[in-house]
């Protein structure tokens, strides 16, 4: 059951899942980003909760509104938050140019250049007296605080679903938690479109490549990586570094490709959140060869490799040389076919894969012996197959072949 | 600090008016603050949205930009200029959308009435929710450019947009919940179901 040049393990894990009866007292808040007004935070949330119903997840969906002061004042609002973040990173005068350029493409650029840009100078020179933040903490935020809090105390669950620059406000949420008693596990969050470097309390993100905000903050800041591309598509009276970053009108367009991943994030997180999963599935190969071994799993829908390592579940570890990769799963929320595939990639030697798959009820372990391939092969060519199913009980059963 | 930031304030709200096409009133108007006035229009008939055009208010002249509320003759809750705007230019085929145009437009028409306490603000907020998931459940990115519409016409002078700001400032960072679950029954004012287009 060995080939030459390529190797697959197959696992097919067969799942019945109820989320309505996982999420039950589970709360999905939205919090909005920059420039957004009342009314398109409510529809942001309508949405999010209109996708999360039609896939049967019944979490109550509800909105922290994070009220836009007027495009200029927002900026700037982000761009200190984004300061703030990495204390001392960003040059005041960087930010200054930002903001001069993003209100000079705008259509208020004439009255900008009329007298306010002094303004906007002095205000920006003060952002080195770090007091200035106090005027943006997240202190607003304690009614979100408080609703987890709720939350929580009825066994409850709390995912935090931000766009844009609502990401810092969810990070700072969590973040406050710590001087809580509320439990560390009570909320996570699944960021959207974010201009943060990390997710607090380990949480889950769904940035697009063709995002021209987050693009844009990438040139002068890091950023989690976009990972994921959602196809660019007519945003009629978007200014061009405006689009590929709308909520409604990509990320939960249904119509992109966007939607269904972030729906999928969702799922994963409360149920992980809930604990009504039968935990996590995980595939692990190690060699010691000094050749290129890759990791992929082919999902229902999509397939997670060194190059988007983020699915449904998730590449944690990757390398180009001897080492290991580790695939982990959270959450079977999506009923279907699962396929790890052991890819030699590059090398000049025959290496010996080791394969280690977990789950809650065992593990099961094997080598692969591969040599330096030239091509990719189908996946009909797969061998070695391992099926995992799970019964009513969720008792798991494994079937090896390989 | 506090008054660079409030400087900083009013300008955004400036740019933010001029972004958004307003008329020029900002200068030209001095109307206060809205002293409190609780909204009792009458209640939209499903009648009146199907035979709208029949019925219009004549156009309300300089004048409806004079003061916060404008000029709303018919007493129905919508301002004049913008409810022969979604009769003739937003929904002259569909009087589906134009029930729920007209039920957003009154509920952003409450917020220049004024509130006095978190709980007037969550009663306006209950109603432009509800208009909301309403939209949300026919939406399209053409129905939402319309409701972007009416939003911008409705706050469309200094005054109107300051209106706006200390609604949306008192609607900070509480936690609300979607109503998109309730029945259409609570959602729509006027039953869909009733309309014939």
């Amino acid at each position: 059951m060995i080939k030459s040049l390529l190797a697959f393990l197959a696992v097919t894990i067969w799942v019945s899942t109820s989320f309505a009866t996982c999420n039950d007292n589970s709360a999905v808040i939205h919090i909005n980003g920059v420039n957004t007004t009342a009314k398109e935070a409510e529809l942001n949330a309508e949405i999010l909760r209109n996708s999360l119903a039609s896939r049967g997840v019944e979490a109550s969906v509800e909105l922290a509104y994070n009220p836009t002061q007027g495009v200029m004042l927002d900026i700037i609002q982000a761009s200190l938050q984004k300061i703030n973040e990495s204390p001392f990173s960003i040059p005041t005068s960087t930010v200054q140019t930002i903001v001069g350029v993003v209100l000079r493409m705008s259509p208020t650029a004439p009255i900008v250049d009329q007298g306010i840009s002094d303004v906007i100078n002095n205000a920006l020179i003060a952002v080195n007296d770090l007091n200035i933040l106090d005027n943006f903490t997240p202190s607003d935020f304690d009614h979100v605080l408080s609703r987890v809090i709720d939350v929580s105390e009825k066994n409850g669950k709390v995912l935090l679903v931000p766009h844009s620059q609502g990401n810092f406000f969810a990070n700072a949420v969590v973040g406050q938690l710590a001087a809580t008693l509320i439990p560390k596990d009570s909320v996570s969050i699944v960021g959207v479109a974010t201009p943060t470097s990390h997710i607090a309390g380990d949480g889950d993100y769904l940035t697009s490549t063709n995002d021209q905000v987050i693009q844009w903050v990438r040139t002068f800041s890091p950023t989690l990586n976009p990972l994921h591309t959602i196809r660019a598509v007519d945003e009629p009276g978007v200014p061009f570094f405006m689009q590929g970053h709308s909520f409604v009108n990509i990320y939960m367009n249904p119509e992109l490709e966007g939607e269904s991943v972030l729906i999928d994030k969702i799922q994963n997180t409360l149920n992980v959140l809930s604990g009504c999963i039968p935990g996590a599935f995980e595939v692990i190969i190690s060699w010691k060869e000094p050749v290129d071994v890759d990791l992929h799993v082919s999902e229902p829908g999509r397939i997670v490799t060194t190059a988007n390592p983020l699915g449904l579940g998730q590449l944690i570890h990757t390398t180009t040389t001897a080492g290991y990769e580790h695939y982990r799963l959270d959450g079977f929320s999506t009923a279907g076919q699962y396929i790890p595939q052991i890819h030699y990639r590059t090398g000049n030697v025959p290496a010996d894969i080791s394969v280690l798959v977990k789950s809650p009820d065992g593990e099961l372990s094997g080598t692969i012996s591969m040599n330096p391939p030239d091509m990719w092969i189908a996946l009909p060519e797969i061998i070695g197959v391992l099926n995992v199913s799970f019964s009513s009980d969720e008792a798991i059963t494994f079937t090896q072949n390989f | 600090m506090k008054m660079l930031f409030d400087c900083l304030a009013v300008m955004a709200l400036s740019l933010t008016l001029a972004a958004c096409g307003g008329s020029g009133g900002a200068s030209e108007t001095t109307q206060p603050k809205s002293e409190y006035q609780p909204s009792t229009p009458k209640p939209l008939s499903a009648d009146y949205v199907i035979n709208m055009a029949a019925h219009l208010p004549p156009e309300p002249g300089e004048g409806n930009d004079l003061t916060l509320i404008g000029i709303d003759a018919n007493n129905n809750g919508v301002r004049d200029d913008i409810e022969r705007w979604i009769a003739l230019e937003g929904a002259p085929e569909s009087s589906k959308l134009r029930a729920i145009l007209l039920q957003g437009a009154q509920a952003d028409q409450r917020i220049l009435y004024g509130f006095q306490s978190q709980a007037d603000v969550d009663e306006i907020r209950q109603d432009s929710a509800r208009a909301v998931a309403a939209m949300a459940k026919h939406y399209s990115t053409e129905n939402w450019q319309k409701v972007k519409e009416i939003y911008l016409k409705t706050f469309n002078t200094y005054e109107r947009l300051s209106m706006l700001k200390e609604y949306e400032k008192a609607l900070s960072a509480r936690v609300y919940s979607t109503l998109g679950g309730k029945p259409d029954s609570e959602l729509f004012d006027i039953d869909p179901a009733s309309l014939p287009d």
